[in-house]
């Protein structure tokens, strides 16, 4: 890394977990750029990024088209039956402090998820409550191939789904935990809405 | 006595499968009840999943009881000979090449390859002592693999589940697992228990039991290749889970004496009932996200298993 003398290092994850300190060292800045599980955090991160590669203005103009999307979300009219659940071809299911919640929400749904974070798809809950839409991701790119063990490929899970309201959340929508995720608040609001 | 203590370890199983029908995070009034959600949640997902802790508690405990039974050490099982450690990196790289789907396929052909290693070298070595030296080194060799495939996980949900699969669990398994599990285990309890008389000539020692004519190449092969079917198996369904192998001949032991052909039997029933029961509390546990059930395992097994050990050697015995 110091080798390629960068000016700047843009980190997400890997390498040395105080790699901010450890650069700093040798006077190479470092833009840390993190998931945000709100979208008030993901502006803030996306202005942030935007000033410290010189380009505050092309963030501000991204910021406000965020927040007109927002708004619009914001006044369409609420959802007969409001109950969303995010579901992972991999079998996680988003509950509460993750960006996906903060999506469904803004997207005027309900999480059925009430738990904090992350966790393995809860089939029983499922079956017993089933929601009214279910926000599917990565379920056509490969993630269902991925593990032989994941609740996604349990009988029960596949006919929930087929007999479900599902919407399939574009994967470059929500791969990252920033102000792009508005697109799959936007398809979560229109499948909701959707006769 | 030994007949007896089956039949009441069966029963014992057969109380924990029923519990594991009624007991979840669901609370059901009556798990028979014939409306669709019920029948879904006790017989499409409580079953198959009670069922697959049962086989797998059941595989690890039968290959638990050959193997001390054949290496004559009280703390073999299928960890000892490198077999669970191979199965493990079998699946773990179908993980780290991107083709998931085949991890089971990898546990199972990575145990008996072990498995195969391990008679061939024991073939030229003889004794019980060289069989697991080999074993151990090959389960080093293996958690070494395992270790840098994690250190090599392209991206963190790879790395998530890798980790996972390591840990064990039975969360969401199908009939399509009691199938792989099942199948794999009556191959491997075949193996194992046409070995019984070669492993009970074992108990006089090597060469006693040569003298009465034993044929201790036919009893390693058998109780080898068993233990790396019913290993392989229960990997593959349920990933890795410790401690059962080697608790399961222990807890038994005390009531179905020290023979090892009799041992097998009781020692596969207490292994499964064990699972199921640890399967279930992993269940009740009030946790957002649910405990896996290799961790419950070593956590409730190691301390019993202590306790287990500390009595028999206050009383003077240490098998």
């Amino acid at each position: 890394m110091l080798a390629l003398q960068p000016d700047l290092v843009v980190r997400s994850w890997g390498g040395p977990w105080d790699a901010a300190q450890v650069y700093g060292r040798f006077g190479v800045p470092v833009l840390q750029i993190d998931g945000a599980p709100s979208f008030d955090g993901a502006r803030a991160m996306l202005l942030s990024a935007a000033d410290t590669l010189g380009h505050p203005e092309r963030g501000a103009i991204i910021a406000r088209d965020l927040d007109l999307r927002l708004a619009r979300l914001a006044a369409a009219p609420a959802p007969a039956d409001a109950n969303v659940l995010y579901l992972t071809a991999g079998g996680a299911v988003a509950g509460r402090g993750t960006m996906m919640d903060a999506l469904i929400q803004a997207a005027g749904g309900r999480n059925l998820r009430d738990a904090e974070s992350w966790e393995v798809l809860p089939l029983e809950t499922l079956v017993q409550t089933p929601p009214a839409l279910i926000a599917l991701g990565f379920f056509d790119h490969g993630r269902t191939a991925m593990n032989a063990w994941t609740p996604g490929r349990h009988p029960a899970l596949r006919r929930a789904l087929a007999e479900a309201h599902t919407v399939s959340l574009s994967p470059a929508a929500i791969s990252c935990e920033a102000w792009f995720a508005i697109d799959a608040a936007e398809a979560i609001a229109a499948a909701l809405r959707a006769p | 006595m030994s007949a007896r203590v089956s039949i009441g370890l069966a029963a014992a199983g057969v109380v924990a499968l029923f519990a594991a029908l009624w007991l979840g995070p669901t609370p059901l009034a009556n798990p028979f009840a014939g409306d669709e959600a019920t029948r879904t949640i006790v017989w499409e997902i409580r079953f198959p999943r009670a069922l697959v802790a049962w086989i797998v508690g059941a595989a690890l405990g039968l290959t638990g009881a050959a193997l001390q039974g054949l290496l004559r050490n009280p703390l073999a099982d299928a960890g000892v000979l490198g077999l669970s450690g191979f199965a493990a990196l079998g699946a773990v790289l179908a993980f780290a090449f991107g083709v998931a789907t085949l991890a089971p396929l990898g546990a199972i052909l990575f145990a008996f390859a072990a498995a195969l290693v391990v008679t061939m070298l024991g073939w030229r070595t003889r004794g019980p002592a060289s069989l697991v030296l080999i074993g151990v080194g090959l389960s080093s060799f293996a958690g070494g693999l395992i270790a840098l495939a994690l250190n090599l996980a392209p991206n963190p949900g790879a790395l998530s589940d890798l980790v996972n699969w390591t840990l064990g669990s039975v969360e969401g398994r199908s009939m399509e697992h009691v199938l792989l599990a099942g199948g794999l285990l009556l191959a491997g309890a075949a193996l194992i228990f046409a070995a019984g008389r070669g492993l009970q000539a074992l108990t006089l020692g090597e060469e006693a039991a040569a003298a009465i004519g034993a044929n201790l190449t036919r009893t390693r092969t058998l109780v080898v290749l068993g233990a790396a079917a019913c290993t392989g198996g229960a990997t593959a369904a349920a990933g890795v889970i410790g401690f059962v192998g080697i608790a399961a001949p222990h807890l038994v032991r005390a009531l179905a004496g020290h023979d090892p052909a009799r041992l097998l039997l009781p020692s596969a029933l207490a292994g499964g009932a064990l699972l199921v029961s640890a399967d279930i509390v992993v269940r009740l546990l009030p946790t957002d996200a649910e405990l896996k059930l290799g961790v419950a395992a070593a956590l409730i097994g190691g301390p019993v298993f202590a306790l287990i050990a500390a009595r028999l050697a206050s009383r003077g015995g240490d098998q």
